[in-house]
């Protein structure tokens, strides 16, 4: 891929469509079903912007994630990174070439950092796989985490991971991420396990070195709050499908899915008249992946569902302000 | 509404190979029958070691346990260990730990776990404890017949009302819980939230709401206590501390709370909270505090807002 090509690209670095990742359930020799973690996922990620993906546990939105940095195989649909599709790439390639353009940020810093290895080891493995000369490799690692805020990067070097706070190890975590100079970075959870007030600290530096690298993100989370500050669009998942996507202030303020509604709503925001009320929350939980319910997945628990919600699944809608929908209630 | 709890000059410190760990240090403040107080703060600002030292589960390498808790009356820093264990914990006051839902045994069923407590530590035959067990996971919200389950095989949300259940089953005057729901989805955690806010209502409960999640506290909180570096800064009342906090480091965590229904933006504390082995002198907030000034080397004077309420603050001080 040369840089010419690039230009006659569309403006998205990333396009995701209708991709199913289902992982097989085995019985003795013969597989007798399936997870569909993922079913049927369409999206874009233009350059430059920070897609969020948010659900809750179980949704799928960590296997999108590894579908997307060609971790899991994908059993239907593509994934077009930059104009290639990325899940017809042969294994070698997708190692050589790929690994280089995209990086990735785990949920946990601690188990995410080999514990034998110093700071520099770490930073500078990926240079070395990627034969990157010495001399340069050591001004890379250095730059990189003076744009961490790791400062001054020589007391960090030689330092072990066990050494250095939760906070500090996303930085590097982040470091790592960002030092092949990708041109996507899909972290996953990257704050979740970290002190409220460190998130927005994190978060707002990864921001900033986003710009500085021109670098576009995928950011996988559970917070609909920090999703909020952080991205450009959201991508709302539910039960291994997304089940609307927008402008991110737009599906916050304005949620047009029963399911991100309920979600939103029992929310808090710090109000002291909160404990004054008792919420009013959805019942039952999420579906079993393997037997999803026919229809709409979310019709057992939706407030508004109705006879055609059982049988037929919803169409995504297109609306105005570009926010889409998987509801029949738009359709 | 009457004082259940109060603590003096609580300290705990730890001793580690690098020092000694002031992780509460001077810690005085009071609770009412029937009232919620969350404490607040960034993680090693000390809550969970006040929790811990408050229901008496210390580790082996206390070097400092002293100050007062008077809790319903009875001055509970007289007592033993024994005595502690018979009279008060569980009876008077008891505790929901961090990743609870992971400290029940899978493979002992949730019955078994209820009664235990019961035919422990209140004498009851096992036939009353069964039958008082049914009561209490009726309260949480479980029917009956998942008592005769194992923990396996319940969901996080239903664990996390087991856990509530045992917490409750001794007829406590207060529950001590440690970010309760911090390893629950949101559905969850509402239902889990709303849960609380009954039991509170129905049994005149006092919570001690621990967690580092402002937004979360205002579900529960009637008061606020913004804990830093082992010392609480600030105690109030919600109505004021969600909008109008004294401390500038209260103004500062909430100000670092992304928000979803108004678009103010968020700015976060700079630098890291100091070491609990060696704090800075007077005012341990100092470092990172806007405000700083040349008096507050000097250990700042606790103001009271209220009998209850005070800040610890120069700010606020003697001019």
């Amino acid at each position: 891929m040369g840089r010419s090509d690039l230009d006659k690209l569309s403006n998205a670095v990333l396009e995701v469509r209708n991709i199913k990742v289902w992982y097989p359930v085995r019985k003795l020799l013969s597989i007798v079903g399936y997870v569909r973690a993922v079913d049927g996922a369409t999206f874009d990620v233009k350059r430059g912007e920070i897609v969020a993906i948010v659900g809750e546990s179980g949704c799928g939105k960590t296997t999108l994630a590894k579908a997307i940095i060609g971790l899991v195989p994908v059993t239907e649909g593509s994934i077009v990174f930059d104009g290639v599709d990325i899940t017809k790439l042969p294994r070698a390639r997708l190692r050589s070439w790929y690994s280089a353009q995209i990086g990735y940020v785990q949920q946990d810093p601690f188990g995410a950092m080999p514990p034998f290895m110093t700071i520099k080891g770490i930073l500078e493995e990926p240079l070395r796989i990627h034969n990157v000369p010495k001399k340069e490799r050591y001004e890379r690692v250095y730059t990189m985490l003076q744009d961490v805020g790791l400062t001054p990067p020589e007391d960090y070097m030689n330092k072990h991971p066990h050494m250095l706070s939760g906070g500090q190890l996303q930085r590097i975590a982040i470091a790592r991420a960002l030092i092949l100079r990708p041109k996507l970075v899909v972290a996953d959870e990257p704050v979740s396990m970290l002190d409220a007030s460190v998130r927005i600290e994190i978060l707002t530096m990864f921001k900033e070195l986003k710009d500085k690298y021109n670098v576009s993100v995928v950011y996988i989370t559970h917070d609909f709050a920090t999703a909020k500050y952080f991205s450009d669009r959201i991508v709302v998942m539910y039960a291994g499908q997304i089940v609307e996507k927008g402008p991110a202030k737009e599906v916050i303020h304005n949620p047009k899915h029963p399911y991100t509604e309920a979600l939103l709503s029992v929310l808090p925001d710090p109000d002291p008249k909160n404990r004054l009320v008792i919420k009013k929350t959805l019942p039952g939980e999420p579906p079993n992946l393997i037997n999803p319910p026919p229809g709409c997945r979310f019709h057992p628990r939706c407030p508004y569902a109705f006879d055609k919600c059982k049988k037929e699944e919803p169409p995504m809608v297109a609306l105005k302000d570009y926010v889409e929908v998987k509801c029949w209630r738009y359709a | 509404m009457s004082e259940i709890l109060k603590t003096e000059d609580l300290r705990l410190y730890y001793r580690t190979s690098l020092g000694t760990v002031k992780a509460v240090d001077g810690v005085s403040f009071s609770l009412r029958q029937g009232e919620t107080l969350a404490i607040i703060g960034e993680s090693g600002c000390g809550k969970s070691s006040l929790a811990r030292a408050l229901i008496r589960f210390l580790p082996r390498n206390v070097a400092e346990f002293s100050g007062s808790i008077f809790l319903d009356g009875v001055d509970v820093m007289k007592l033993s260990d024994a005595d502690y264990d018979k009279r008060i914990r569980w009876k008077k006051i008891s505790y929901v730990t961090q990743a609870a839902i992971n400290s029940l045994n899978p493979v002992i069923k949730v019955v078994d776990h209820l009664i235990e407590p019961l035919v422990l530590h209140l004498n009851m035959s096992k036939k009353e404890a069964v039958e008082h067990a049914k009561d209490v996971i009726k309260k949480v919200g479980i029917a009956e017949e998942f008592l005769w389950r194992y923990p396996f095989e319940l969901s996080g949300g239903m664990r996390q009302r087991v856990v509530i259940a045992l917490s409750i089953i001794s007829n406590p005057k207060i529950v001590i819980l440690d970010e309760p729901t911090s390893a629950l989805d949101v559905m969850t955690q509402a239902n889990i939230i709303n849960l609380l806010k009954e039991l509170k209502q129905k049994l005149n409960l006092s919570y001690i709401f621990i967690t580092h999640d402002i937004a979360i506290s205002s579900e529960l909180s009637d008061r606020i206590a913004v804990m830093y570096a082992g010392q609480i800064v600030e105690i109030g009342p919600a109505e004021r501390m969600y909008t109008d906090p004294l401390h500038p480091y209260s103004k500062g965590l909430l100000n670092s709370v992304p928000r979803l229904r108004e678009d103010k933006p968020v700015v976060f504390i700079p630098g890291t909270p100091p070491s609990l082995i060696n704090p800075p002198k007077g005012c341990r907030f100092r470092p990172r505090c806007p405000f700083a000034k040349p008096i507050c080397e000097k250990d700042p004077p606790v103001v009271r807002t209220s009998p209850e309420n005070f800040v610890r603050c120069w700010l606020y001080g003697e001019k």
